[in-house]
């Protein structure tokens, strides 16, 4: 068996023997269950078939709120970000599961649910006061600025849970057009008018008092993913060239999983920095099979993934159809 | 589930607010009531936010009962360079004096260093050298159990800024296990008698199950708030799997108002604090390197923070979280603060301070901006 095949098979066992027994999985071993971890493992084990990322889903679904979000763990309060992540992985495990999970029509439901749920989430962003302004000053252009998505309800919008619930409303398949695709529109907007002078996203603002900002490489991959659909835009294209620069960079498993998702969505998968990131990322994996800070479950389950780009070249989870 | 509405409400005691169906009626509603929408045009701005709020002027009698009684220390102990055993230094200078060091025999203690980014030229995090220098401080006065743990601000790479910051490394020379507090799990603390409005806080259980919590920060000057410390270096213990990556929520509730709800859900034992290489100007990220040459400590960390402002010839009356801690959680007057070792006066030194010190209107247009 090839090194990649090994490596791959190490951080799937390594996934299925941290998942709790009520399908949930920590962020790392042993630990309370976590809506991020819990969907980011769904989608990378989901092609094994049952039974880890089928109960993996059906936990998902059974935690989801009556608005259909959801909280990092259930009854830790309202909705937030990881209703991004949740919904992405119900929209892209589900159909790789369907023999399986056919007759479960509440997963169906839930997905769509989702959805629903970051349509209806997003626009506390100005208040109703100052949409009013807006809306009595600009007519209703006015309330077509770009607009993301916070990481709490409650807060100000942010680049990187813009680009988890960008991720979940287009993948596997972009919407029709209607209110779906209007928000799509706001919300590649929003990622792109930050676009960092150096090519790049970071958390957050491009410029701060003047001062500009530099991009992060684990931030610009998450939001390159979320805009694989706009690879005209000069700034991606600025992006991806910036993502290219940072392969002789060994810098963490996290950034060099998303890195690799984020080059291989943009065929870039035949470069040669593209193998060099695989064998970065392959020499970070520990002997348990796991990879990242105190055997992140999470950074397993990204890893798992790009590990994935090498070996299907023809069926990749987070790409676009 | 049937959990939503009720978290929802729980969340804040102003309650929920309104979703798009909510905004667009009420938009129908009141149209036509005229009015200027002047300065809102920032692309990642809440127009509701409150940033920028003032401080309370009155706190109910069982707010102002926290406040820590009787007079605190402050030692102040001249470390020229991150090289050499800064403890052991430290240790020296302090041992002829009557400085308390607070007692952790047997205890779990968390250490809490500043690591919210990385800028490769600036002193934006806590050198590890004085996270080594913490460690072994804890260690010899008989802690059971010492762990590092950090909630980066701004980036979720934690794994490349443990490595890049040599934070990572410190850890493991010292043989301490280090815990990302963002993704750690999450217990909920009542926060009834807290300023911010949150009824309650999810914090990490390493920091809600620990025996002492010692604050270890860089010294820098800070755009949203004149000055960052010990105190505000606690917003790196609320988790990011809740509150995001920046901890958002914690700023539009007001940046005073959450520092001292957190140090009164944290409960924090002591500070050290890297005045060595400090940062002046645009801090707490942008700003240029000034070397100082102190460690400050203390077990009040109110009194700790308003040493450090006199340091940068700063009124802890003038900042506003200071001023509120000396409401409710310890000493800001110099009356009440016992200086041990070098004297403030023979290293107090003006710094550059971030434009938005001085000027509140671009403090309110970077709020609108939410950076």
């Amino acid at each position: 068996m090839d090194q990649l095949s090994i490596t791959r098979d190490k951080a799937r066992a390594y996934l299925k023997k941290v998942q709790r027994t009520d399908g949930f999985f920590p962020y790392k071993a042993s630990g309370d269950p976590s809506t991020e971890a819990t969907a980011w493992a769904a989608i990378a084990l989901c092609k094994d078939g049952e039974p880890a990322p089928v109960d993996a889903l059906r936990a998902l679904a059974n935690s989801q709120g009556t608005k259909g979000g959801w909280a990092t763990r259930q009854d830790t309060g309202r909705p937030d970000w990881t209703s991004g992540p949740a919904t992405l992985a119900l929209r892209v495990a589900m159909p790789r599961l369907k023999p399986v999970l056919a007759s479960e029509q509440k997963l169906d439901t839930s997905s769509r649910r989702g959805l629903d749920y970051l349509l209806e989430s997003r626009t506390d962003f100005y208040g109703p006061t100052a949409r009013l302004l807006l809306f009595l000053t600009k007519g209703r252009s006015g309330l077509d600025y770009s607009r993301g998505w916070p990481w709490d309800p409650e807060c100000f919008h942010w680049i990187e849970p813009t680009a988890y619930c960008l991720m979940a409303a287009k993948i596997p398949n972009q919407p029709k057009k209607g209110a779906l695709g209007e928000m799509i529109e706001l919300a590649e907007r929003f990622i792109l008018d930050h676009h960092c002078i150096d090519g790049g996203w970071n958390h957050g603002n491009n410029i701060t008092l003047g001062a500009y900002l530099p991009s992060y490489r684990l931030t610009t991959a998450e939001a390159l993913l979320a805009l694989q659909n706009r690879r005209d835009e000069k700034k991606v294209d600025q992006a991806v060239h910036y993502l290219s620069k940072q392969s002789q960079s060994d810098t963490s498993a996290h950034a060099l999983a998303m890195s690799i998702l984020a080059l291989a969505a943009y065929q870039k998968s035949h470069a040669t920095n593209f193998d060099l990131e695989l064998q970065q990322l392959m020499a970070r994996q520990k002997d348990d099979g796991s990879f990242g800070h105190d055997s992140s479950v999470l950074v397993t389950a990204l890893a798992l993934l790009a590990l994935e780009t090498a070996l299907d070249t023809d069926d990749q989870l987070l790409v676009m159809k | 589930m049937e959990e939503d509405k009720k978290n929802q409400d729980e969340n804040t005691k102003e309650g929920a607010k309104v979703d798009r169906r909510d905004f667009l009626i009420g938009a129908a509603v009141v149209a036509g009531a005229g009015a200027s929408a002047a300065g809102l045009t920032g692309c990642s701005g809440g127009g509701d936010s409150k940033i920028t709020r003032d401080i309370p002027l009155k706190l109910t009698p069982s707010q102002i009962e926290r406040k820590r009684q009787g007079m605190s220390q402050v030692a102040i102990v001249p470390v020229a360079d991150y090289s050499g055993d800064i403890y052991a230094h430290i240790k020296e200078s302090l041992a002829a004096t009557k400085f308390a060091w607070p007692n952790l025999k047997g205890k779990t203690v968390v250490l809490k260093p500043n690591m919210v980014e990385y800028r490769a030229d600036k002193p934006v995090t806590t050198n590890p050298a004085l996270l080594k220098a913490a460690i072994a401080m804890a260690q010899d006065l008989g802690a059971g159990k010492v762990i590092v743990a950090e909630g980066p601000g701004h980036m979720r790479d934690t794994e490349f800024l443990l490595d890049v910051t040599g934070l990572g490394g410190a850890c493991r020379e010292m043989g301490v296990p280090f815990v990302d507090l963002n993704l750690d799990d999450i217990e909920k603390l009542d926060n009834a008698e807290g300023l911010t409005g949150l009824k309650h806080f999810y914090l990490p259980k390493t920091i809600v199950h620990a025996d002492a919590v010692i604050s270890v920060p860089k010294l820098k000057t800070h755009h949203w708030v004149g000055m960052t410390c010990s105190m505000k270096n606690l917003f790196g213990t609320v988790p990011g799997r809740k509150y995001g990556w920046p901890k958002n929520l914690l700023h539009i509730k007001g940046i005073p108002h959450s520092i001292i709800d957190l140090q009164h859900l944290v409960k924090p034992a002591m500070a050290i604090v890297d005045g060595i290489e400090t940062m002046e100007g645009d801090g707490p990220i942008n700003g240029t390197a000034k070397h100082l040459g102190q460690v400050i400590l203390g077990q009040d960390l109110a009194a700790v923070d308003a040493t450090c402002a006199r340091i940068l010839t700063l009124k802890p009356q003038e900042i506003n979280y200071i001023k509120l801690a000396g409401m409710c959680v310890g000493n800001i007057d110099e009356g009440m603060i016992e200086i041990i070792g070098t004297p403030i006066a023979s290293i107090a030194t003006p710094y550059k301070m971030p434009i938005t010190f001085t000027n509140k209107e671009l403090l309110k247009q970077a709020a609108q901006q939410g950076s």
